[in-house]
């Protein structure tokens, strides 16, 4: 083991030890099942901020983001603008009414809102199913970042440490403890990208290649290129490289020269590239580093489509998290929901400046993750690259690991606790609701994504966890805003919207997750079903409940007045209360 | 609103009392009635009704006084029969204040004038309670909760009292067992909360009205800012494919796409969502103030 690796793997044991201790810390303050599951509700908006941004900045944001624009460039940053665009969403149309519904979760929302067990059963199935989705790519960032700083461990080797990590902070710790602890994670990963981000600038400034050329990027050393998964590489101009494995569909071991057009790789070939080599880009992305620049400009028609897709799943998907909506709960009203997620907005827009800066440096210096397909490791990997070895170059990598290892951490223990919690309050599995049921449900919670992150093939960060928006905006995003905005909705229109909904969207999902989406249209809307499954779920609970109209209950005038009405009248009345 | 100092024991009793009061009688025909009632006469408030005789008649009770009679009752109307629906059924009103409050205390004043009856005119309020009848039986110690009965009750409307000459010719005229309770503080601002507030939480006509206005601007005010936003954004993609030379602009060394949506999308979303959130704040106190004023 490297001594880099070695202070990468202390960087992380710290983390993880801390984590554990200021949850176990926090719980000694957790008198009852209140504190328990949602802090009293006494967290203030600019903690329980950082908290939610702690919580929610996932693997996706933390490593996933700078790897897209690695690759895509600015039509990457569409996704960092959809993850904050989401909470102004969230701010708009269902944060102050949903704390005033006294909803902890989604099911619980829908209870309140239409009376019927069926739309909450369908609900708790949805939440389970997203929250699992998103837990995997989490899980997985974790077996990537240790076995990119240690790369004599295997990834199933982090995948089952974040695991037991986090069901141990949620079993021992709760909602109290994880809101001083995810609060503390948003600054860990809010330094470990801006020290890196700080000191690149810095050493490196403007001394480097300039972005806009018309060629490809160029290996900034000799580097050797492990292939992990298959890929079929684009090149605009002769490309000479030692190989070994099965190029092109034969096996060749020595010297190779790949002309203009695409060539394949697969699994278990190694490349050795010399310095200043053009490099091989994946196919389907922008190959020239002037082209990368510019907005749109893949080689793909239905790009915009894509786009604009992703800006509905983002931008509607993220009130349907589950690890989100629990957290506005320990707000002590809506007034202070309102602020939390302004500060949020604050937030995440200053911690998406940096992987945005990172990603695009990470061109010049670890262009080579481009063929192998890693590109989430570009962050992992930036510090050292930039500086070379030496100890600053050390410490900032182990610091940026640390991070990584803070985003799994938040971000799995916050969906387990959703999770949990929508299993523990569902009267049907676990009738006592107690803190003993919910301990049960978080290591249920946490069990089963582990299982699947050992077994599931993996794709982009990012895009694993716009397939969970996409889900979300699909199913429970009509839910809410209807619920909320319209005395109309019936629970046959909710379970209509759902099925319909969560169905084309998780379909579509699981089609392209385990890749049998093929290209062109069909498979760009496999992979981006927003755009069509959102609309769909609107138009069919809105539908529905018309045609069923006699369903609206007597009293929903009075329901949503509860939802709108500040606190200070005194309508509204929290549902956890019967934990207290 | 129990916190006012000033405020004589016996108004806060029965002031918590009827508070609580709305709670306890879910007529289901109650809100439909007062719909109408509302819809009909926007002034209705301004009506007199029973209900401050059951106010007043609580007060005294609470306040230790001894036992006071049923108020005149009318002909043909048996003491201790409760008229349908009478006990709670218009017993929020009694949070509105109407300063002169002249439909009460004049009537009584006109028929048994004591000495020491003071004008209702004055600022400090003055209610006046006669015994008329030296016969007519006291009131139970503790009445759980009072009768009173329907002609008492329709009074007022059939035959408005007389205006406000008349109580000084009661202050003249005053008779033997007559009662004064001197109210020295202005209920005014502590008592309409309750009316308005229960108007709301009952959803009567008026309620619905508030409660449905305050969510159509909230909802008019999250769809303009979030319209602002989709199409601030949304308008871009398809900006950058219609006009490729925006995405070759540089500003300040940085592509236009990457400056705009790498650095200044997230203050405009934050300005946005600072905007809401004021906003929004704002409605909602002014509704709150606008139903406890």
């Amino acid at each position: 083991m490297t001594p880099a690796a070695v202070v990468a793997l202390c960087c992380i044991a710290i983390v993880a030890v801390a984590s554990t201790v200021i949850g176990s810390f926090g719980v000694r303050f957790a008198r009852n099942t209140s504190d328990f599951l949602v802090a009293s509700r006494t967290v203030g908006p600019t903690a329980n901020a950082g908290a939610i941004s702690g919580e929610y900045l996932s693997a996706a944001s933390f490593l996933g983001v700078a790897g897209l624009i690695l690759k895509d460039g600015p039509d990457a940053l569409w996704y960092p603008v959809g993850f904050t665009a989401g909470y102004l969403a969230l701010l708009l149309f269902v944060s102050a009414p949903l704390r005033r519904s006294g909803a902890y979760t989604v099911p619980d929302f829908a209870e309140f809102r239409l009376r019927s067990p069926m739309v909450q059963r369908l609900c708790t199935i949805f939440v389970i199913v997203i929250g699992w989705m998103y837990l995997l790519p989490q899980l997985q960032g974790a077996g990537l970042t240790v076995a990119t700083v240690v790369p004599t461990l295997p990834s199933w080797s982090g995948m089952v440490a974040a695991g037991v990590v986090v069901i141990a902070t949620v079993v021992f710790g709760g909602m109290r403890s994880i809101t001083f602890v995810q609060a503390f994670q948003f600054w860990l990963k809010f330094t470990a990208l801006a020290l890196p981000a700080v000191v690149l600038l810095i050493y490196v400034g403007h001394d480097h290649q300039p972005f806009n050329r018309p060629a490809p990027p160029q290996f900034p050393t000799d580097t050797m290129v492990e292939v992990k998964t298959d890929v079929m590489l684009e090149v605009t101009q002769p490309v000479t490289f030692q190989a070994s494995g099965t190029l092109d569909g034969a096996q060749t071991y020595g010297l190779v020269t790949w002309n203009a057009g695409r060539h394949s790789v697969l699994a278990g070939a190694q490349l050795n590239f010399t310095a200043g080599t053009s490099v091989p880009v994946p196919d389907g992305h922008p190959i020239r580093d002037s082209s990368w620049l510019t907005p749109l400009s893949g080689d793909a028609q239905y790009q915009l489509f894509g786009i604009y897709s992703l800006i509905m799943a983002t931008f509607l998907g993220t009130m349907g998290l589950p690890h989100v909506l629990v957290r506005f709960y320990t707000n002590p009203d809506g007034r202070a929901t309102r602020q939390t997620t302004v500060v949020v907005l604050a937030m995440l827009g200053a911690f998406y400046l940096l992987p945005t800066l990172l990603g695009a440096l990470s061109r010049l210096y670890v262009p080579q993750l481009l063929v192998s397909g890693n590109t989430d490791a570009a962050v992992l990997l930036l510090p050292t690259a930039a500086l070379g070895g030496g100890t600053m170059a050390t410490l900032l990598a182990g610091l940026v690991a640390a991070g990584a290892w803070a985003a799994f951490l938040s971000t799995s223990s916050g969906l387990v606790v959703g999770v949990a919690g929508v299993l523990s309050t569902s009267p049907s599995l676990f009738p006592r609701g107690g803190v003993r049921d919910f301990r049960v449900a978080a290591v249920i919670a946490g069990l089963v994504p582990l299982g699947l992150a050992l077994v599931a093939a993996r794709l982009d960060f990012s895009q694993t966890v716009s397939l969970a928006f996409a889900v979300a905006a699909s199913t429970f995003c009509p839910l809410l805003v209807l619920g909320i905005w319209w005395s109309g909705l019936t629970d046959r229109g909710a379970v209509a919207g759902l099925l319909v909904g969560g169905v084309s969207s998780a379909g579509a999902v699981t089609l392209s997750l385990i890749g049998v989406a093929p290209n062109g249209w069909v498979g760009m809307m496999l992979n981006r079903p927003a755009l069509i499954t959102v609309p769909a779920a609107f138009l069919t609970m809105t539908v529905v409940s018309k045609l069923t109209r006699k369903r609206v209950l007597p009293d929903v005038a009075r329901l949503l007045l509860r939802l709108h009405a500040p606190e200070r009248l005194g309508l509204s009345q929290d549902r956890v209360r019967r934990f207290d | 609103m129990n916190a006012d100092g000033p405020v004589p024991s016996g108004l806060i009793a029965s002031d918590s009392a009827d508070y609580a009061e709305p709670e306890d009688q879910p007529a289901p025909g109650r809100a439909s009635h007062r719909r109408g009632d509302e819809a009909t006469d926007p002034d209705a408030d301004l009506l007199p009704d029973e209900s401050p005789i059951q106010l007043r008649r609580e007060l005294r009770r609470r306040a230790g006084s001894p036992p006071l009679p049923p108020p005149s009752a009318g002909p043909g109307t048996l003491p201790g029969v409760r008229p349908p629906g009478s006990g709670g059924r218009h017993a929020r009103r009694d949070a509105q204040p109407r300063p002169p409050r002249l439909d009460y205390v004049p009537r009584h004043a006109i028929r048994t004038p004591g000495p020491g009856s003071v004008s209702p005119t004055d600022v400090t309020e003055v209610f006046s309670r006669v015994r008329q009848d030296p016969t007519e039986r006291p009131m139970p110690a503790r009445p759980h909760s009072d009768p009173i009965p329907l002609t008492q009750r329709v009074e007022p409307l059939a035959a408005p009292p007389p205006p406000l000459p008349e109580p000084e010719s009661a202050s003249d005229n005053g008779a033997p067992g007559k009662r004064v309770r001197v109210v020295l503080s202005q209920r005014k601002g502590q008592a309409r909360p309750v009316r308005t507030v229960v108007d709301v939480q009952e959803l009567t006509q008026v309620g619905e009205v508030l409660s449905s206005s305050l969510i159509r601007s909230q909802l008019a005010l999250a769809l303009r800012i979030g319209g602002i936003a989709l199409i601030t954004l949304g308008a871009l993609p398809a900006m950058f494919v219609i006009f490729p030379v925006l995405g070759r602009f540089e500003l300040f060394g940085l592509r236009l796409p990457w400056l705009l949506l790498g650095v200044l999308a997230y203050p405009f979303l934050l300005a946005l969502g600072w905007m809401y959130s004021r906003s929004a704040d704002r409605l909602e106190q002014v509704f709150a103030d606008h139903i406890q004023n």
